[in-house]
């Protein structure tokens, strides 16, 4: 369990981090620059908050007003690097007995050793420098040098930018089989945010210093808080539409003319509102079918992208025909598109689920 | 053959090696300074650090008579508090020499410390207390640049002239090492003396070098 409040002002720049993660594995998830490896740095003591408090499973290591300031090694905190930061003068083994605590006995430390190196399946590369290793030994070594210490908290910046695409498939896998055994807290930081999805259970997205949202990951793919979130999420679709009382005294969401039923959620009031829904979320319609489905609108495709494993249509609500002008991004697998004969010009049915679209609040 | 002059060569090499010693122990923290602080005045220290090396070692050497002369504040409270003197003395002379070397290491130096990634050496703070990691991470990688900044110092020292006549003087058998040994032989006329000094003086420096190269042959 780690529960963090920080605040770090710098030139220009503001960090004011708010998170608590337990047993599980999170991602903090943002663009370059939004302070995510500020985050971890002052997690494991390697930079100083100006204020604030760091808790490890109820353990203080920073708290500003009492004047508590672990330095990094007792902070019980695992860290791997974003380029690994492997020890370049020593060996494979000698990296991994580096970090484990001082005044271990001999016996037991070459143990735990023999153990990790035996886990990461590393034994045929023991006496190897960090220069022979192949990008995803290096990464596991790194990952065994963090864990061997059994740090409370694992904390893993970028752990697959340094490596080819290629190859990233088969380490993530690799990566969560190892994490698996691991009881503790992990905070993954990633600027990619199906990256993070595929490994963590929680996601906090961070931009600008500040953190905007935490929640579950489908929480925070299909119900984004805010505009930012929506746009950090790649939400794409953000429409802005007025917020009326229905007939019966629910609440409709007049967009472009349309009446759209929203589930689940109420607007504060009436007036302007925003509210989105993803490019997946948004169902092609046969026309025939369209009276049967709600939040259904007529349109016309006026861009198409063909992405090789689906397409992402630009659609103009009516008849537009411009194709700068587009009101609703939609992605469609392959084998939908030639179902349905889709091209650039012609007339769809679209239905937008209202279990799916959904009401931002505004931005703070 | 005249007698070999053997006392400026074991002076110049007590001297020299006394030099870069000093110069190690004062200029290794001064060069991490340099690498690694960001504080007020860093950019005035840069370049006091360099100074010695571009002004004339007769204007070097003569501040040096007024920092630490016998007339001097510093200098009386040195020879008062601990009995040493610099003025005519091979103290001096290792003086002279320690500041003639010190901008040639720290530089080296500076380099190489600044060459090492700081994500290493945060790496080795998250295992190891600040000190154990400066001592087996952040010395052994920068162990190549300290050494040839020790080479550098070293050499200069053996070359040592002008600091060391302003302060130390050239006298024989207490202060004249071989740099000012060949010239007084040349001064003095006697070219055997002074064929004998620059062969010995060559033929030791080379030595120095072969053997440290030796030891430095690089694992990784």
């Amino acid at each position: 369990m780690l529960e963090l409040v920080v605040d770090r002002r710098l030139k220009g720049f503001r960090l004011q981090s708010r998170l608590t993660v337990g047993d599980e594995i999170a991602a903090l998830c943002g663009p370059s620059g939004a302070g995510k490896s500020l985050t971890l740095l002052a997690i494991a003591g390697l930079i100083r908050p100006t204020s604030g408090t760091i808790r490890i499973n109820g353990r203080t290591v920073f708290d500003s007003k009492g004047r508590i300031d672990l330095p990094p090694h007792r902070r019980r905190v695992g860290l791997v690097f974003q380029e690994y930061a492997l020890f370049p003068h020593k060996t494979v083994t000698g990296n991994l007995s580096y970090a484990l605590p001082r005044g271990m006995r001999g016996g037991e430390a070459a143990g735990r050793v023999e153990e990790m190196l035996h886990l990461l399946r590393l034994e045929a590369v023991a006496n190897h420098y960090p220069h022979q290793l192949s990008g995803g030994q290096r990464q596991r070594v790194a990952l065994g040098r963090a864990l061997i210490g059994r740090p409370e908290v694992l904390l893993l910046d970028e752990p697959f930018s340094a490596l080819d695409l290629g190859v990233r498939e088969t380490l993530r896998q690799e990566l969560l089989e190892v994490l698996a055994d691991y009881r503790g807290t992990i905070l993954l930081v990633t600027h990619n945010l199906q990256e993070a999805y595929l490994m963590a259970s929680t996601i906090a997205i961070i931009d600008a210093g500040k953190i905007l949202q935490v929640g579950s990951r489908e929480e925070v793919l299909h119900r984004p808080r805010t505009r930012r979130v929506a746009e950090h999420t790649a939400a794409k679709n953000i429409l802005r539409g007025v917020a009326v009382r229905d007939a019966s005294g629910g609440w409709d969401i007049v967009w472009r003319g349309h009446h759209l039923r929203v589930d689940g959620q109420v607007p504060v009031g009436p007036g302007e509102v925003e509210l989105c829904i993803r490019p997946e979320d948004i169902r092609l319609v046969w026309p025939e079918k369209a009276a049967a489905r709600a939040n259904v609108l007529r349109g016309r495709i006026v861009r198409e992208l063909e992405r090789g494993l689906d397409y992402v249509l630009y659609v103009g609500i009516g008849d537009g025909n411009d194709p700068k002008k587009y009101d609703l991004e939609i992605q469609v697998p392959d084998h939908l598109h030639h179902l349905m004969a889709l091209h650039v010009g012609k007339e769809i049915f679209l239905s937008l689920p209202p279990d799916r679209l959904h009401l931002l609040a505004p931005d703070e | 053959m005249a007698s070999i002059p053997l006392s400026p060569l074991l002076l110049s090499l007590k001297v020299a090696s006394l030099a870069t010693v000093m110069a190690l122990l004062l200029g290794t923290p001064i060069a991490l300074l340099l690498a690694r602080g960001r504080f007020p005045g860093r950019a005035v220290l840069e370049s006091l650090v360099v100074i010695p090396l571009i002004l004339p070692p007769t204007v070097t050497g003569y501040y040096l008579l007024l920092l630490v002369g016998r007339r001097a504040p510093l200098g009386r409270f040195l020879e008062e508090t601990f009995d040493i003197a610099f003025i005519f003395t091979w103290q001096g002379a290792v003086l002279a020499s320690t500041i003639a070397a010190l901008p040639l290491f720290i530089k080296a130096t500076q380099g190489a410390f600044e060459g090492i990634d700081r994500r290493i050496e945060d790496a080795g703070r998250t295992f190891k207390p600040a000190l154990i990691v400066f001592a087996t991470i952040t010395l052994p990688l920068a162990w190549r640049g300290l050494l040839a900044g020790a080479i550098l110092a070293l050499a200069r020292a053996m070359g040592e002239f002008g600091i060391t006549l302003m302060i130390a003087g050239s006298i024989p058998g207490r202060t004249q090492t071989v740099a000012l040994a060949i010239y007084d032989a040349v001064q003095a006329n006697q070219p055997q003396e002074a064929n004998a000094l620059a062969i010995l003086a060559t033929a030791s420096v080379l030595m120095i070098l072969v053997l440290v190269g030796r030891m430095t042959r690089v694992r990784y």
